[in-house]
């Protein structure tokens, strides 16, 4: 994952990380006051129930706050918490039967399209809109890559599945994205 | 090749955020307090572990002694009142608790007045299913105090309430046919002189 924040945020708030190692429970609140908007926000993403999603956005704060001796400051504390906030959704998803597991070789080779779609004449609110309409497994790959940073290794990690598939899963993502896209705008031009 | 979707979203700096539903800190607030209770380190720990533990000690012995007395003092009749009872939901499992409670007190008041001794073997064997029901209940009254709203609990809890209720009435039944049976006994036992052959019938048919 793209770490955009850089190493002045990381020292911002070591002080409050040193203070979290020592079950400082103000430092503790400090951190969630601080996180917990991105951290749920990454969550609601991929699991769409807000009952659900706050109970996972505190069981993230409490499994950081428990294994914070794990964190290592070469990412930035933002970075390291969505990390486990989107391992705890998609664990949750799995418990929910979605399968991640690798698409069989004779579906797999899809080159990128030479003519993406062109999404200036989009907002974000439609793009964002569409990818929410998408299947679950077209929309958590979007959301990882596009919102939360990940790269192809990485959300092949996280989903236990080889980074070849999580491309190739991401270019059909995005190809029936464009498509409904287009559908909405002729639609609504009709 | 170039990925415009990533762009866009690049350019844009699209990072929305949501709130979560009111009051979430209160509640993480709460489960931290769970999770993190303050630590005390050393030799500190170590005090505070010895003394909790012989406080603990001390307290189930307590407990045990208040037991037994109150078990001897024969005061326990219900187990009502540990973790939470259905009174504690609303006032209509409040009368649907009285209903039960009240027929369950009144079974046992009329049979503890019963010291007919040839029940007490049925007399035994009902009291254990109700020791059994009881324990039962107790179980039920602290998946209650975790599921105040389930239902499944909360429709054990009452059928736990009839089949005391249905316990008791067996007993009661059998107790008084027990009874019945010991006193045509005993006015056999008391007749049993004039039978046979001395008593009226005799005279008219001799």
């Amino acid at each position: 994952m793209k770490d955009n924040k850089n190493d002045r945020v990381k020292n911002i708030h070591s002080d409050l990380i040193d203070r979290c190692i020592q079950n400082d429970k103000i430092a503790q609140m400090k951190m969630y006051d601080l996180y917990h908007r991105a951290v749920y926000g990454s969550i609601i993403r991929l699991i769409k129930n807000p009952v659900e999603t706050e109970d996972l956005m505190q069981e993230t704060f409490l499994n950081a706050f428990t294994n914070i001796d794990s964190y290592r400051a070469e990412a930035s504390f933002g970075t390291w918490i969505k990390k486990i906030a989107v391992n705890g959704a998609l664990n949750t998803l799995r418990k929910k039967s979605l399968d991640f597991s690798d698409t069989p070789e004779e579906n797999l080779p899809e080159k990128e399209s030479s003519s993406d779609e062109n999404y200036s004449r989009f907002t974000m609110d439609e793009i964002m809109g569409e990818i929410n309409r998408l299947s679950e497994g077209y929309r958590i790959v979007l959301n990882l890559y596009l919102l939360e940073g990940f790269d192809h290794d990485e959300i092949g990690e996280i989903l236990k599945i080889k980074p070849v598939t999580s491309r190739t899963q991401y270019l059909r993502a995005k190809k029936k994205l464009a498509q409904n896209l287009t559908d909405s705008y002729y639609a609504r031009q009709a | 090749m170039q990925d415009k979707l990533k762009e866009k979203f690049g350019k844009a700096n699209f990072n929305p955020e949501s709130s979560p539903p009111k009051g979430h800190r209160d509640r993480f607030e709460q489960r931290l307090n769970a999770q993190f209770a303050p630590k005390s380190k050393g030799l500190n720990l170590h005090i505070k572990y010895t003394t909790m533990r012989w406080a603990a000690v001390a307290a189930v012995l307590v407990a045990g002694l208040v037991f037994a007395w109150m078990a001897k003092d024969n005061s326990i009749k219900s187990p009502v009142e540990k973790s939470m009872s259905l009174a504690a939901i609303s006032d209509k499992y409040l009368d649907v608790e009285f209903f039960y409670q009240n027929q369950i007190d009144n079974y046992l008041k009329a049979i503890s007045d019963d010291d007919n001794d040839l029940n007490k073997s049925v007399y035994k064997e009902a009291l254990l299913k109700l020791h059994k029901l009881e324990l039962n209940y107790d179980l039920l009254e602290k998946d209650l105090a975790v599921n105040p709203t389930n239902l499944r609990v909360i429709n054990a809890m009452i059928q736990n309430y009839q089949i005391r209720i249905n316990v008791l009435q067996t007993l009661y039944q059998k107790l008084e046919i027990n009874e019945t049976i010991k006193k045509q006994e005993n006015e056999k036992a008391n007749n049993s002189p004039s039978l046979p052959g001395s008593g009226i019938l005799s005279t008219y048919t001799a």
